[in-house]
């Protein structure tokens, strides 16, 4: 069985979900403090280059690590 | 134009947040939204030349915000509608309609599969009540396209809704 739905019975249903779904809805408190407070994530251009640094910084560390265990295989040759 | 931040947030607030509560069909991706909109405005409000009035620039990063997000989110929460959001019977049982809360159930459910633009010309006609000339310049096209934009969500909501109502009857 199909029914229908008219224009205006579908204008109605539209109306009462809005009012049903946000009528008296208001922006938190919390919310309008933590965007008042909160500093903005990085986003774009900024966000692009952490995970290179962190790459970076990455192998820098474990270039540092490899030389430093040269060093003591040099001074342990000694 | 200088605007102070605080105040611009005071006075737009509800209105965008009520916008987002709608368009995000929950309030949890709605906090997001919310939050990255004015993150948005206070970097940009330098930029804000007054060539429409302060929220209606707000709810266009708005608008933009909540569409960016639906893409890099690609997913979405269900919607939530309180319980007594929903038709409720009187004390004494009378003026209730479990068909008709059937049906607003469905609307919720139907808004879900419809793209954002439709959904913000649904909102901004049926629920703000906006002449379509206002929801033209609030959107950015012309007034054609927001009567066709509404003559779709709605087709596309009626055959949801009759989809829904074959299903159950059978």
């Amino acid at each position: 069985m199909t029914i229908e739905h008219s224009d205006d019975e579908l204008d109605q249903l539209l109306r009462t979900h809005y009012h049903a779904t946000v009528d008296g809805v208001t922006a938190p408190e919390h919310l309008l403090r933590r965007v008042l407070t909160e500093v903005e994530p990085k986003r774009g251009r900024a966000a692009r280059w952490t995970p290179i640094m962190a790459f970076a910084l990455a192998g820098a560390s474990f270039l540092i690590i490899l030389a430093s265990s040269r060093v003591v295989e040099v001074l342990l040759n000694l | 134009m200088v605007l102070d931040f605080e105040t611009l947030m005071n006075n737009c607030a509800d209105e965008i947040y009520t916008y987002l509560v709608a368009r995000m069909g929950n309030r949890f991706d709605a906090d997001d939204v919310f939050q990255s909109t004015f993150f948005k405005v206070r970097h940009s409000l330098a930029s804000f030349r007054g060539d429409s009035s302060p929220t209606t620039w707000v709810m266009r990063i708005a608008m933009n915000e909540a569409s960016s997000f639906r893409q890099r989110k690609g997913r979405e929460l269900p919607l939530l509608i309180p319980e007594d959001a929903l038709p409720q019977p009187d004390s004494d049982g009378t003026g209730y309609d479990p068909v008709h809360a059937e049906t607003v159930q469905d609307i919720a459910a139907g808004m879900r599969n419809l793209p954002g633009d439709l959904r913000d010309v649904l909102y901004f006609y049926y629920y703000k009540e906006m002449p379509y000339e206002k929801i033209a310049e609030l959107i950015g096209k012309p007034v054609g396209t927001v009567k066709s934009r509404l003559f779709r969500a709605k087709e596309e909501l009626k055959a949801f809704l009759e989809a829904h109502r074959d299903h159950r009857t059978q």
